[in-house]
């Protein structure tokens, strides 16, 4: 008998259930600020840009729908309230002056769209060196106004001479390259060639940090499925690409990389900014070295 | 060199009691053979008279060498006079059985929680009795910490955890202790119950702060929970089952074996839900091999022998779990393809087995030395460990034709932590002093802690391990301790001590003084003032704004950081009306240094083909302060019992990164109001009630949203990619609502066939009030245009209303 009431009571206890979410309203005072990040490249095959957006405050729509005609068609999109598109931003290395100008799209030589919603540099003269401290200044409508300083790492170098001519998957293999006082390095690798072309390869030390002073890291390769993709593949390209940061980059991509606030329900951070003043974001610079060899099984 | 001239003075004192004698003895329950504490015992027509300690120890010096009556009372239990002749010199021995009684007089309760009052100088101290918290509403079933929480002082965090927040201090701050050893995580299914099984305590002393100097190595609070030792006269057992355990005390006196005597207590229980769900799921689990993952089980084993008058030896064990079990029957995969005569069979499997719990043992020695001096010498090992474990296996073999082969993926990923404190303790009192009880001791701590987390891959050609975090370390604290307990007139007791600890990885020496006075204004009527410092050496590592917590990560305070402390001031009065009431108000101010809080991120990331971690060891420098003011009336007799607590209560704490702020447990006024009403018109009927008012607690508004830059690095084209987020204003700059919770409950004594039982009901959440865990947010959307408006948000509720009910069955 007891244990029948028990039952039955539980039973009872999982009818009740929580109250229903009830959604509200949020608003904040929050002050809209610029947020930017611009990326000043040392490497040709980098572009430097600049993208410029501003914050919104909690009851501010995101988005909105756009009916545009253009040549006679017809396009209905929506467009990002985040992006401001008229600003004014310039470039200066103490020397010259760059004015980057907004692109809604810019294609790269193949017309493969490689950047949206940006501020380009239309000409070919602008040559970061290292040790050069570039600015930034933005200004935009409503008044306001950023401005950014970096300084360009030392470029990259890998010591080739060092490296095998080919790299055998599952051996191991030095790499190193010239070591910096002052700034974070980060080497990449990636595998081009065999039957499926770009394959997903394991391997330790894929991608990994180098701080100031470290000189070499041990490589090492494997096929994460051999039976699959081993006996269809003969002969590839290893690439390794090493890039220097500037302390900026670092902090914000790395060092302050993950979120802020955590939480089960989401996550958020105080808009942290890194070599920009009177916004946040970031204003960064980076050089890259590049290597490659044929790797076979 | 005060010290000293205060020692030698101690001694010439000594030297004097030379016409006079001592008695001493134990004072028990008749019943059931249990130590009594806190037992008043005088000499009839004196001014002599004593109480008596935990363990029911009594010792009264100085005794005029005549013939006389001694008298001992308690609470709930007869009085008992007893004549004595006692000559000179003499160490007389006196042990009393009391009887309990049916007459549970105002007075007589009164008297016994006046004399807890009178005796102790620290302020800031609470005994909780099982009656106590029996008569505490309860979640699901009565819980030691839930009790704790509702005192004056004591902040909660969420709902569902039972952690204790206490004047200021984080849960790693106090010292939680079963018996003496030490219990690192005492909560089960991640702080909603506590571990400890409240049919098998005696009782629990709650110390909010300024402990005196036996207690040492943690800052914050002290509950020292106190076993039954079980009945020393005859069997005895009680069965309990509630809404999702089941439990079970049996006790009874030991086989009397050449002369030796005594008692053991064994409880246990276990959650009994998954049982339950296997039996209802029936055949559809039995074909999926589904079971339901989860249970937690505790017991706990108390064994005491009396060697003789003056050697007691104890064994006490605790061993309880937690234990997430997932697995499914293995997956069998077949195909074949007759065009190209391809076969292929796999089995996949997968599974999740978390283990987490605490394990104790304690050998604890008292020796009577001589009846002034008792020495209790306690050797305890307590280990926490969890252990969550993930296994994946697909395995198979294929052919085509003549050709065949074989395949093999596992991988595994571990991630552990392993806390095994090893204690010697030894522990000498000694009352041969008149008006002073002098404490000393040595107490050795060996603690090893492994914190790590393992990645494993294997096919039928290699094998990839690698483990990301190691952290492993081995610290010994040493420490020495003495305090004196100074009647030094009528009206004026001081406390005075001092510990003084060796951390092995660090080379200072530590040196605590603690520092306690009460002074009685008038009978019943004290001021208490307690000061002191407190250190401590080892951490959590848990981010500080987890929401929900399931497991603590303990590590040792680093060797290259100094120890944390904290200087606790405290300032009381307690007042007993003679209508039987007992006010206490406190204040006080703690001042904490050298905290460590955890750089919170995302601590394990796999990207690629990489796992990487973020280091436990990275930490910021923290400060803090807490103050507050503490108003507790407390109804302590009658047909109707229990407290109102007020609470007005200030915590910030300081690093770099964001200033000052208020960290995530503090609430500025708390309004606790406990009651047990014994209800006219129905036998035994007992009705309860738990009020529960607080000031929301902080958190971190949004404020807005932005774009927040990201990056893929790759070896052939890297790209800068945005990813919406909400910009926040300064960490916990903001309040959640008001919390309030209303609880009830109706208890009944029954009988069935002659078997007592008693039947509980318990209401929670009566109001079905949403007190927010913490908000969801979610973006607008105009239904028509499909446009993203602002955003809104929504309180992810606490406990909604629900109840249960239980039974309780003596056997």
């Amino acid at each position: 008998m007891i244990y029948i009431y028990i039952i039955s009571i539980f039973f009872i206890s999982c009818t009740i259930l929580p109250p229903d979410l009830e959604w509200e309203d949020v608003t904040s005072d929050h002050e809209s600020t610029l947020n930017i990040i611009g990326l000043i490249s040392a490497d040709s095959l980098i572009t430097s840009f600049v993208r410029v957006q501003r914050t919104l405050d909690m009851e501010e729509a995101s988005d909105s729908l756009i009916r545009d005609t253009i040549g006679g068609n017809i396009y209905i999109y929506y467009t990002s309230q985040f992006i401001v598109r008229n600003a004014e931003v310039v470039v200066k290395n103490g020397v010259d002056e760059y004015i980057f100008e907004y692109k809604d799209f810019s294609f790269d030589v193949n017309q493969n769209e490689v950047f949206q919603e940006v501020y380009l540099y239309n000409g070919n003269d602008l040559n970061p060196q290292q040790g050069e401290i570039w600015t930034l200044h933005v200004t935009a409508p409503g008044g306001f106004e950023v401005t950014g300083q970096t300084t360009i790492p030392p470029t990259p170098e890998i010591f080739t001479e060092d490296l095998p001519d080919t790299f055998q998957i599952y051996r191991e293999m030095e790499v190193s390259w010239q070591p910096m006082n002052d700034n974070y390095q980060l080497i990449n690798s990636g595998h081009l060639g065999g039957e499926y072309g770009y394959e997903y390869i394991c391997g330790i030390n894929q991608e990994f940090i180098i701080s100031p002073e470290e000189s070499s890291g041990i490589y090492r390769r494997e096929w994460c499925d051999p039976e699959a993709y081993e006996s269809s593949w003969d002969e590839g390209l290893l690439f390794f690409s090493l890039m220097s940061m500037d302390n900026n980059y670092y902090d914000y991509f790395i060092r302050y990389g993950d979120a802020e606030f955590t939480s089960a329900f989401g996550s958020g951070s105080s808009g942290r900014s890194f070599g920009i003043d009177g916004g946040i974001g970031v204003f960064g610079s980076i050089a890259i070295d590049r290597h490659s060899m044929i790797m076979i099984p | 060199m005060k010290i000293f001239n205060y020692i030698t003075l101690i001694f010439i004192f000594a030297l004097q009691a030379q016409d006079f004698g001592t008695i001493s003895g134990f004072v028990r329950d008749e019943a059931t053979g249990e130590p009594l504490s806190y037992a008043n015992v005088f000499i009839k027509d004196t001014n002599k008279g004593g109480i008596t300690n935990l363990d029911g120890y009594f010792v009264l010096t100085q005794i005029p060498a005549d013939s006389g009556e001694i008298v001992v009372s308690i609470i709930g239990f007869a009085m008992v006079t007893q004549k004595f002749d006692l000559k000179s010199d003499q160490n007389l021995r006196l042990d009393f059985r009391l009887q309990q009684t049916v007459l549970e007089g105002d007075v007589v309760d009164v008297f016994g929680e006046a004399q807890k009052m009178r005796a102790l100088v620290e302020p800031s101290r609470i005994s909780i009795d099982l009656r106590t918290l029996e008569s505490t509403p309860a979640f699901i079933e009565p819980d030691l910490f839930r009790t704790v929480q509702l005192l004056p002082g004591v902040q909660t965090i969420n709902d569902f955890s039972s952690a204790l927040y206490v004047r200021g201090s984080t849960p790693d701050q106090n010292l939680i202790m079963l018996d003496g050893i030490t219990v690192y995580n005492p909560y089960h299914l991640g702080g909603i119950f506590s571990t400890f099984n409240t049919d098998a305590i005696k009782e629990a002393d709650f110390h909010a702060g300024g402990f005196p100097a036996r207690y040492g190595g943690r800052m914050g609070a002290i509950l020292n929970v106190i076993n039954r030792e079980g009945n020393t006269e005859k069997f005895e057992g009680h069965a309990n089952i509630s809404l999702i355990s089941s439990k079970l005390l049996m006790e009874g006196p030991l086989p009397k074996f050449k002369g030796l005597k005594g008692s053991w207590m064994i409880a246990g229980r276990r959650t009994y839900f998954d049982t339950f769900f296997n039996a209802m799921c029936g055949e559809e689990c039995a074909e999926s091999g589904f079971k339901f993952p989860y249970f937690f089980y505790d017991y706990q084993l108390k064994v005491n022998i009396d060697v003789n008058q003056d050697h007691r030896l104890t064994y006490s064990r605790f061993y309880g779990d937690d234990v997430l079990d997932i697995s499914f029957r293995p997956t069998v995969y077949e195909d074949y393809d007759i065009l190209s005569d391809y076969y292929e069979k796999s089995t996949n499997t997968f599974g999740i087995n978390w283990p987490w719990g605490n394990h104790t043992n304690s050998l604890t020695w008292r020796w009577l030395i001589s009846p002034q001096l008792v020495a209790r010498t306690f050797f305890a090992t307590s280990r926490y460990r969890f252990h969550f474990d993930m296994d994946n296996k697909n395995e198979g073999t294929w052919s085509v034709g003549n050709e065949s082969g074989s395949y093999l993926d596992r991988w595994s990923f571990d991630f552990y932590d392993i806390v095994e404190d090893q204690t010697l303790e030894t522990e000498i009192s000694w009352h041969g002093i008149d008006n002073h009880q002098i404490m000393g001791g040595f107490q050795l701590k060996q603690v090893d802690y492994d914190l790590g987390m393992e990645f494993e891959y294997e096919n039928l050609d290699t094998t990839f391990y690698a483990k990301p975090l190691e952290m492993k370390q081995q610290t010994i604290e040493t420490s020495l301790f003495i305090q004196d307990k100074w009647d030094v007139a009528s009206n004026i007791a001081l406390q005075i001590g001092g510990r003084m600890m060796k951390y092995s990885l660090h080379d200072q020496i530590y040196f605590d003084p603690r520092f306690g006075l009460k002074y009685l204004l008038q009978k019943d009527l004290s001021l208490k003032l307690s000061v002191g410092r407190f250190h401590q050496f080892l951490t959590i590592a848990n981010p500080e704004d987890e929401t929900l917590r399931l497991i603590d990560y303990w590590l040792g305070i680093p060797g290259d950081r100094a120890a944390p402390w904290a200087d606790h001031t405290i300032l009381g009065i307690e007042y007993l009306s003679e209508n039987n009431w007992l006010f206490r108000t406190e204040t006080y101010y703690k001042h904490f240094e050298n905290l460590i809080t955890l750089n919170q991120g995302e601590q394990v990331t796999e990207g690629n083909d990489q796992v990487s971690t973020t280091p436990f060891n990275e930490f910021f420098d923290t400060k803090a302060f807490a103050y507050g003011l503490e108003l507790l009336f407390k109804k302590i007799a009658g047909r109707s019992r229990g407290w109102v607590g007020y609470t007005y209560a200030k915590t910030m704490k300081h690093i770099q990164k964001h200033g000052w702020y208020y960290p995530k447990y503090d609430r500025t006024h708390t309004l606790n109001i406990v009651g047990d009403v014994t209800l006219p018109f129905i036998k035994d009927l007992h009705f309860n009630y738990a009020v529960q008012v607080s000031s929301g607690q902080p958190f971190t508004p949004p404020i807005g949203r932005y774009n927040h830059w990201e990056v893929y690095h790759d070896a052939f084209k890297d790209e800068w990619y945005q990813n919406e987020q909400l910009l926040v204003g300064r960490k916990n700059a903001d309040r959640l609502p008001m919390y309030f919770r209303l609880d009830l409950g109706l208890k009944q004594k029954k009988s069935l066939f002659g078997v007592p039982y008693e039947r509980y009901l318990q209401l929670i959440n009566v109001t079905n009030h949403v007190n927010p865990l913490s908000y969801q947010y979610r973006a607008k959307e105009n239904r028509l245009t499909g446009e993203t408006l602002g955003l809104e948000r929504a309180a992810v509720p606490m406990f909604p209303f629900f109840f249960t009910v239980g039974y309780r069955i003596e056997l």
